[in-house]
């Protein structure tokens, strides 16, 4: 079959009125998958379809985890991954210095990244061209300090919320208080509204 | 993993195992026999967390293998339990010799297959090789598309099973549908419990007068019983149809036996399962730049829903068929190979590309599905007519 080369552009018309794509990358461990989900959990009570899916079979502890989640206004019936992400969130810091991880950003996509350094560090590490914007907020700080250990996602998604203004803040800390009950909820929805109030855009 | 048991409410995020653990929850199953194994797992927990919290009210018995989970539904199937077990792959290889004794007895067995790909090489991705070997094992086999669907159809395996007297399986792909979260609009634990009612009375081994089930039969009327089981399951589909209209009125969603996108275009690709959907994302992409190009993405496998699947072919002229499995060594994939004998016992014609793709997790994008739609519509008089295809 790959020796036919046919030429295949994708005709891409105005078919969706209104579609994100996300991918979030991270550790095991760290929750990017589960931020997929309260993230899809959140758009969902905006009215959102949404979808969220791991990279499938790569969750062990410590290793580059990457999910992925779209939000739009009809039923979701693709399975592909995404590849053209509007938005991307680094929630390990390490990560936040490997071009890899902004591979595909659309052209006016935004990147929130997990690092106590500024906005133009991280762009200029991760290469970012300047039609797309790049965020920064120290979310391992924040969630050493409101969750008491090093569950950088949450604090991600509050960012998130707060700079590309999809969906409110509070759905993300709703999503955040169903999923963990009493004080770890409690604290993860502290830990949100530190990421909302840190971010710092650039 | 962030927990959402959204019981109470009515449209919920869940994965396929998610999906399928609550509609076992809803059903009024006496019994659940089962081993976990990947990408499964999530259901047997889920049923697990769900008899320690008393919210299923059935025996959950944690078997040691495959073979006595199918073993033990089998038995409890025979004493007039409704009966559930889930698994995938190596799973259901190991229970192979025992799916053969609950079709050969009649009984209604319910089962979710995650599908997986088989050893060796090893490999916990998804594709159809293990339901592929399982396929003739007299088992109505029915596919999901997302996970409501998948939910959907467990919930109406029951009624199904116990109206034709055959175990029924459906099929969620593994990882694609098992692990990713989507929208499902749960029914209320009332609506499903009266859909479903308590299983019809039957012989059982817990009958006053003593009674024997699965005796020795000779050539003398061995045959007859296979006739007899053929019948049944190849006219299985009316049942199948009543159920899902019931159905249908109880929630406002009838998957039917075949999903067709694109009615009369002039290539249709053939898909079963999850994938159906990226390839629809795209068809529909390609027609509004104004190319022929559909979908038939089918619900059940066994029984084949003959007339439905001829009577989707009026306008078209190519069939893409895609399998997720290999028939080593034989003409076709097996998904190909049955359209194939489909249309050359009813004496139709219709050029047939059959296309192996996504074995063991292999991905299978909208890029994908485009190139292989542009194959199917540019090839001349000679093309390739089988090939496996991967990807870039």
């Amino acid at each position: 079959m790959n020796k036919y080369n046919y030429k295949h552009k994708m005709p891409r018309p105005e078919r969706w009125l209104m579609l994100y794509e996300i991918r979030i990358h991270g550790r095991g461990g760290q929750g990017a998958v589960s931020a997929g989900r309260l993230l899809g959990e959140a758009a969902s009570g905006a009215g959102f379809y949404v979808q969220s899916f791991p990279e499938f079979g790569a969750e062990r502890s410590g290793a580059p985890v990457t999910a992925y989640a779209r939000l739009a206004d009809e039923p979701i019936e693709t399975r592909s991954p995404v590849n053209r992400p509007d938005f991307i969130l680094i929630i390990d810091p390490y990560l936040a210095v490997n071009a890899k991880s902004v591979m595909g950003l659309k052209e006016e996509g935004m990147v929130i990244s997990n690092s106590d350094r500024s906005p133009e560090s991280v762009r200029n590490s991760l290469g970012v061209k300047a039609a797309q914007k790049v965020a920064s907020v120290n979310a391992t700080k924040i969630a050493v300090e409101a969750i008491g250990r090093n569950n950088p996602n949450t604090p991600i998604l509050g960012a998130w919320a707060a700079v590309s203004r999809v969906i409110p803040v509070s759905l993300i800390i709703e999503a955040v208080k169903k999923s963990f009950p009493g004080n770890m909820g409690e604290a993860n929805a502290e830990a949100v509204r530190r990421g909302a109030a840190e971010v710092i855009a650039n | 993993m962030a927990q959402f048991e959204s019981v109470q409410t009515r449209k919920s995020l869940l994965t396929g195992d998610e999906a399928v653990a609550h509609a076992v929850r809803q059903s009024n199953v006496d019994l659940v026999a089962a081993y976990p194994i990947t990408p499964q797992t999530i259901i047997v927990e889920r049923i697990a967390d769900f008899a320690a919290s008393g919210a299923f009210t059935g025996q959950f018995v944690p078997v040691e293998s495959e073979h006595s989970a199918m073993s033990a539904c089998i038995g409890g199937a025979l004493a007039g339990a409704r009966a559930f077990t889930a698994t995938a792959s190596q799973g259901l290889a190991l229970m192979h010799e025992m799916l053969y004794a609950a079709s050969g007895l009649r009984l209604p067995i319910s089962m979710a297959i995650a599908n997986r790909a088989l050893n060796s090489p090893l490999n916990i991705h998804n594709d159809h090789t293990d339901v592929m070997g399982s396929i003739d094992s007299g088992w109505i086999q029915l596919f999901a598309e997302n996970a409501e669907e998948a939910y959907d159809r467990v919930i109406q395996s029951f009624r199904i099973a116990e109206a034709v007297n055959l175990p029924v399986a459906v099929n969620l792909d593994g990882f694609t549908l098992t692990h990713s979260t989507e929208p499902v609009e749960m029914l209320s634990d009332e609506a499903v419990r009266g859909f479903v009612g308590r299983p019809p009375k039957r012989d059982s081994l817990m009958d006053e007068a003593p009674k024997s089930f699965g005796l020795m039969s000779l050539p003398d009327s061995y045959q007859f019983f296979k006739e007899d089981q053929s019948r049944a399951t190849t006219g299985s589909g009316v049942t199948i149809s009543q159920v899902e209209g019931e159905y249908a009125k109880l929630s406002g969603r009838d998957h039917g036996p075949l999903k067709i996108f694109g009615s009369g275009s002039k290539v249709m690709m053939v898909m079963l399962g999850s994938y159906a959907g990226t390839a629809r994302t795209t068809a529909r992409q390609m027609k509004n730049g104004g190319e022929q190009v559909g979908v038939i993405s089918l619900g059940w496998l066994r029984p084949f829903p003959e007339r439905q699947f001829l009577d989707a072919l009026e306008g078209v002229e190519t069939l893409m068929i895609m399998d997720r499995s290999v028939s080593y060594g034989a003409p076709a994939g097996p998904l190909a190979s049955d359209v194939m004998s489909l249309l050359y016992r009813y004496g139709i014609k219709r050029k047939v590309i059959a296309v192996t793709y996504g074995l063991g997790g292999r991905g299978f994008l909208e890029e994908d599905a485009m190139k292989l739609f542009r194959y199917a519509e540019k090839s001349g008089p000679s093309f390739e007519s089988f090939f496996f295809y991967g990807g870039e």
